[in-house]
């Protein structure tokens, strides 16, 4: 069983107890979650459109902020170092904060995966890639808070989220961000939000040969391509390489500035 | 307890301190007396390490973790309740539960435990940084202007809780501006100006040897007359 120290334990609750007071990550997600309900209210899209959207924000941009701010409070309030010279270690205050930062991003992944429609086999799908995107990106923007540049975190974060919403607006630039697990994450969750209406078709392409998958219209006579069955197969190499990039830059913040940014 | 030896610090151009010996004896309190500008936090950070001298040797003979700092400014999360603030630290030094509520009566903040740090006075805010600092009873308390925002009653006990952790063994380094302070609650005090120390010793002693001795010893003299500045 994985034995945590009181030292881990101490930073969890407080990044938690400082997260809960100071809504802002709790808070957004909610009202981002509202606005997709009056935006499905007002549209003729389901739900699961605007849950994706803004699950992507949320995950990209709002969760590395909040991640950084974790630790930039601490070191603007000094305690970075008190905690240093009480003998807390880097690694369990990262632990600490990265657990605490995760368990709140875990739970708007539910809240969003329920409201937005997701049952069954896409429920799991939706929460693994969310939760794997959340991973990814706490831990970056614990790196960030860790480095001289936290003020990076917000072109960074705005990258992050807002890269998926570009790329859809034009090709050349969906082919550049194809590898931002970001975007990865949108093209899996918008491929869910039509499953989770649709019965999706296995089709060999008339054109290419290749196995598809596609939904059939309303006539049942043509299909609509969805998506290259490697899809899922593409999402989950390219947001384990960022992970293993956002890991690599975590490691070497770590070693080199420890806890005194 | 707390030895400096030699040492200069200079930021760009400027020498913030200029060749500093001190030493603070064990269950001693000395006091840093200076104005604005003249070193005393520049003193603490490189005592603390969280900041390097240029030359010459800081050193508290204890580790890390048995040093208790409280600073003028900073070190609480002011959006956490008073006792929130001092579970934390709590925790990480694996003291007992009650031991947080029980600083937090010392300091004279009991009643107000559930407050969050940000609904504090001043005065109350530096109580509970003193309350933090005090917490896991360190064998070494450096305290930045320890009662410069508070009433006499309050700076009284204090004080009188200094005195008490004094007692109970605890060597005590501490700046301030607070002339009767340093003459009653110190062992010692060090003058300091632009960065040297013009003189140290027995606070008494030194106001003796200063004649300043009028009806009531006056510290706040002897520093006019070394430096030609008022604190």
């Amino acid at each position: 069983m994985l034995k945590l120290s009181n030292n881990t334990v101490a930073v969890f609750i407080k990044q938690l107890t400082s997260n809960i007071r100071q809504p802002v990550f709790l808070g957004l997600a909610g009202v981002w979650l509202v606005m997709g309900l009056v935006f499905a209210f007002f549209s003729d899209q389901h739900v699961s459109q605007y849950v994706s959207m803004f699950m992507v924000l949320i995950v990209g941009m709002q969760l590395t902020g909040v991640a950084t701010s974790c630790v930039t409070e601490d070191r603007t309030t000094m305690n970075l170092r008190f905690m240093g010279m009480a003998g807390v270690k880097p690694r369990q205050y990262c632990t600490g904060t990265f657990a605490a930062v995760f368990l709140m991003a875990m739970f708007i992944c539910v809240v969003y995966a329920v409201v937005g429609g997701y049952r069954g086999t896409n429920f799991f799908i939706f929460l693994g890639f969310t939760w794997l995107a959340s991973a990814v990106s706490a831990l970056l923007g614990i790196t960030m808070g860790l480095s001289k540049w936290p003020w990076l975190t917000t072109p960074v974060g705005m990258l992050l989220g807002l890269a998926p919403m570009i790329a859809a607006m034009n090709e050349n630039m969906e082919d550049i961000f194809r590898f931002l697990y970001t975007l990865q994450i949108r093209r899996v969750m918008d491929y869910m939000a039509i499953r989770a209406e649709e019965e999706i078709y296995e089709h060999i392409c008339e054109y290419c040969g290749e196995i598809v998958m596609c939904i059939k219209d309303e006539a049942e006579d043509v299909v609509e391509i969805l998506a290259g069955r490697g899809m899922m197969e593409e999402a989950i190499i390219v947001t384990l390489i960022n992970g293993a990039i956002v890991l690599g830059l975590f490691i070497f913040m770590h070693r080199k500035y420890g806890l005194n940014g | 307890m707390i030895v400096m030896k030699d040492i200069y610090k200079s930021f760009k151009e400027k020498t913030v301190l200029d060749g500093i010996n001190l030493e603070v004896k064990e269950g001693e309190i000395l006091a840093l007396l200076g104005p604005s500008g003249a070193g005393k936090t520049t003193i603490i950070n490189i005592l603390t390490k969280w900041l390097e001298a240029d030359s010459g040797d800081a050193e508290i003979l204890v580790g890390q973790n048995e040093i208790g700092i409280m600073l003028d400014s900073g070190g609480l999360y002011t959006h956490l309740s008073c006792l929130e603030n001092l579970d934390l630290y709590a925790r990480i030094y694996d003291l007992p539960k009650t031991r947080a509520m029980e600083v937090l009566e010392s300091v004279g903040l009991g009643d107000d435990a559930k407050k969050a740090a940000s609904e504090l006075s001043r005065g109350m805010f530096q109580r509970l940084a003193l309350a933090r600092a005090i917490l896991y009873s360190p064998k070494v308390l450096i305290l930045d202007e320890p009662t410069s925002a508070l009433d006499p009653g309050t700076a009284r006990s204090v004080c009188k809780l200094l005195q008490e952790i004094r007692e109970g063994g605890t060597t005590i380094f501490l700046t301030t501006h607070n002339m009767d302070e340093a003459l009653k609650l110190c062992d010692r005090v060090a003058l300091l100006f632009e960065g040297k120390i013009v003189k140290q010793g027995n606070p008494v002693e030194i106001c003796e040897e200063y004649r300043a001795m009028r009806t009531v010893p006056d510290l706040e003299a002897v520093f006019l007359e070394l430096t030609g500045v008022s604190l």
